[in-house]
């Protein structure tokens, strides 16, 4: 072989091999951080969800900082249930977690990494732009354990459609009136699709549950821990709800409804309202799986008349928490900085997030986008979320599943309900 | 009389011992020592002794998830014993297109458990499953999410379809393994099929279905999914079993202790249960050595 051509092959092959080898030794470089989440937060991260347009913050994020993202994603409980273990360990393999308030316990906190240290290193981008009350409620002793990423706030969810076929031509602008056209929009329509007029996912945890009871005035829990489940407006609350049950105006299978069911209730025309979070809007409505899209509507829940107020929702905080046994805490913080900031917090709202930081809602590509931020930034203002800075925060909700459907269903009178309530949950806070 | 084990025999049995030491028998004597314990999320063990098993017998839910426990699996498996053996005379007694018949009651083994009773769940949705929905126009509705009992027969119901191929071949092979020729006999002797089944089919099934009920019962006592993703064990924990309290326990509530005193009870009652059964068994066994 010519020596020139050798030389030639010789310096492609070395090339060729170069360019094999390259990509190995790019990966040998990167680091993984792994991320226990809700796939919600990946989707919202990444702009996962088709006609969003927030775009990829996290893998932008990523490939600036030579990082891979390995996502592990799950179900709220079976996500938690995950991260209790990992924390359990000497070392876990968790870099950061997305955690939900309700299990945000001092159990949880005490394992995860204290957060006002790495925030006084490197600060996220005006962190007072997320409001003071959700922060404190992700605090232990005074200092940070999380930091506040996503909300998830109960509203009314209504088909203009059905409500129209039954003659009401607005949504109601009272609990009174809510009940009232519930009662109405319970009924058989002409192609034999039984209508109920309310649906809630009452099988799957006491959160929607507690947004019409807070409606009624009830309370379980108030925020410095008293027990109010034994109040007058409570055994309202249960008894309206068991009337409701026995008209026929609640699904036959209330105790059971799973999220999925009141979405796909809604999407079908089973269930003419609902009351879960704001986000459900865009699944509602999706041309691809809703008979009405475009017309299922979400506003404020409007609050009983008695009450003194106009509106109530319960909310759901989720925020980014750092392993204390992790080993990647610094990387693992550069993300939460990045998904935090102002700027991202409305791409990542672009992408479907509920935005923590109210601001956020002043966006004209958000309003633009999501029709429901007025109403959404209504209801947030006036919500309020179940406390859990005790260790037996999710016995609470079990137990109030238990006294709560034992009464709707006609199991055991209202009254009784309400008292066992109290007496049980002041057990478990004491 | 058993030939006693020699030094090479022992050391053949042994890899198998070991493994069973290592994956049930140690990890059982862990979960023993932890249910004298009292346990949670990243804290140590703190020794309680017998604390664990006192609170859970003191606790009415404890109760009422084994009585509703020993009430389902007698059901499951005595209903699921009777429609196996009833399935597996019927082939052997000749049955149309019996492949295509085979092949359908073993379909629902192959059905991942989970999957399964999701299927169940969304037919018998009273509101717009197939099922519930037909029962519900016909006046037969069954409101199995507000009514406990009935949730807990639509827990059966599902068990037996899922769980049925399985006794039945157990079964099926116990009878193929009965020597025609003692068939031909009662037959000369003129013996009814009442009396074939009672004097010949059933004494010598014995063993097969001894052994499916050993197995269909240790298996039945930890039913779990059909109840979790059904009822969750409500309404206001009426349909709960012990496996779902044994859960809630441990992965709701971070009991350890309690959730680890509870896995040995269960498996107390189902080796008592069991045990009733193996004595049979042992009895046959001893009788039938020459």
């Amino acid at each position: 072989m010519n020596p020139n051509r050798r030389k030639a092959t010789l310096g492609m092959s070395a090339a060729a091999a170069g360019l094999a080898v390259a990509p190995v030794i790019v990966r040998a470089q990167e680091t993984t951080l792994t991320i226990l989440s809700h796939k919600v937060h990946e989707n919202v991260s990444r702009g996962l969800v088709g006609n969003t347009t927030g775009g990829d913050i996290a893998g932008e994020w990523a490939e600036r900082n030579k990082v891979k993202l390995n996502w592990v994603t799950a179900d709220i409980d079976p996500m938690h249930d995950r991260l209790m273990r990992e924390l359990s360990l000497r070392q876990t393999s968790i870099d950061l977690a997305l955690i939900i308030n309700k299990y945000a316990t001092p159990r949880m906190s005490r394992l995860l990494e204290p957060l006002d240290t790495w925030q006084q290193k490197a600060p996220i981008e005006n962190i007072d732009g997320i409001p003071q009350a959700l922060r404190t409620a992700l605090s232990a002793d005074g200092k940070p354990f999380a930091i506040p990423f996503r909300h998830a706030t109960t509203g009314l969810h209504y088909n203009e459609t059905i409500l129209k076929e039954r003659g009401f031509d607005r949504p109601p602008q009272s609990f009174e009136e809510l009940l009232e056209y519930a009662r109405k929009l319970s009924y058989t329509r002409p192609d034999g699709t039984r209508v109920s007029g309310i649906g809630v996912p009452a099988g799957a945890g006491p959160f929607a549950v507690l947004s019409i009871f807070n409606a009624f005035g009830a309370e379980l829990i108030d925020q410095n821990l008293n027990v109010k489940a034994n109040s007058p407006a409570m055994i309202n609350a249960l008894k309206t709800m068991n009337t409701l049950y026995k008209e026929g105006v609640l699904p036959s299978n209330y105790a059971t409804l799973s999220i999925d069911e009141v979405i796909t209730g809604i999407q079908n025309g089973t269930i003419a309202m609902s009351f879960d979070p704001f986000a459900r809007y865009t699944t509602h409505n999706d041309p691809k799986r809703s008979k009405y899209p475009g017309a299922i509507k979400v506003m404020p829940i409007p609050a009983s008349k008695g009450t003194g107020r106009e509106f109530v929702a319960m909310t759901e905080i989720w925020a980014f928490a750092i392993p204390r046994n992790s080993s990647n805490k610094a990387l693992a913080w550069g993300l939460v900085r990045e998904l935090s900031s102002p700027a991202n917090t409305i791409r990542a709202a672009l992408n479907g997030n509920g935005p923590v930081r109210p601001d956020a809602y002043q966006d004209e590509g958000l309003k633009k986008r999501l029709p429901y931020t007025r109403e959404e930034s209504i209801a947030i203002a006036n919500a309020v979320t179940i406390p859990s800075s005790y260790d037996n925060a999710a016995r609470t909700g079990t137990v109030f599943m238990e006294e709560s459907q034992a009464a709707i269903l006609g199991l055991k009178p209202a009254e009784q309900a309400a008292a066992d309530l109290q007496k049980r949950v002041a057990a478990l806070i004491k | 009389m058993m030939k006693r084990l020699d030094a090479p025999a022992w050391a053949m049995l042994a890899p198998v011992h070991l493994l069973l030491a290592t994956v049930i028998t140690l990890p059982s004597l862990y979960v023993f020592w932890l249910s004298l314990n009292e346990s949670t999320w990243g804290t140590g063990l703190s020794f309680v002794g017998l604390a664990n098993y006192r609170e859970i017998f003191a606790d009415p839910y404890f109760w009422r998830a084994t009585i509703n426990t020993l009430i389902l699996v007698n059901a499951i498996v005595y209903v699921e014993i009777l429609l196996g053996l009833g399935l597996a005379l019927a082939f052997v007694g000749g049955l149309p297109a019996p492949r295509l018949m085979f092949a359908i009651i073993l379909m629902p083994y192959a059905v991942s458990e989970v999957v399964g009773v999701l299927a169940w769940k969304i037919l018998m949705n009273p509101s717009h499953g197939a099922i519930g929905r037909t029962l519900e126009l016909m006046g037969l509705g069954m409101n199995w999410s507000a009514n406990p009992t009935l949730g807990l027969t639509l827990v059966g119901v599902i068990s037996v379809w899922h769980h049925l191929p399985f006794t039945f071949l157990l079964l099926y092979a116990g009878r193929l393994a009965i020597p025609a020729s003692v068939y031909e006999a009662a037959r000369i002797d003129g013996a009814t099929p009442w009396q074939t089944f009672r004097r010949i089919t059933f004494p010598l099934l014995m063993p097969a279905l001894l052994i499916t009920m050993i197995f269909r019962l240790v298996f039945a006592f930890r039913i779990f999914s059909e109840v979790w993703l059904l009822t969750r064990g409500g309404p206001a924990r009426l349909s709960e079993v012990l496996a779902v309290y044994l859960y809630t326990g441990a992965f709701r509530n971070g009991e350890f202790g309690a959730a680890a005193a509870t896995g040995w009870i269960m498996v107390a009652a189902s080796l008592l249960i069991a045990s009733v059964y193996l004595y049979k068994m042992h009895q046959r066994m001893a009788s039938s050595d020459p």
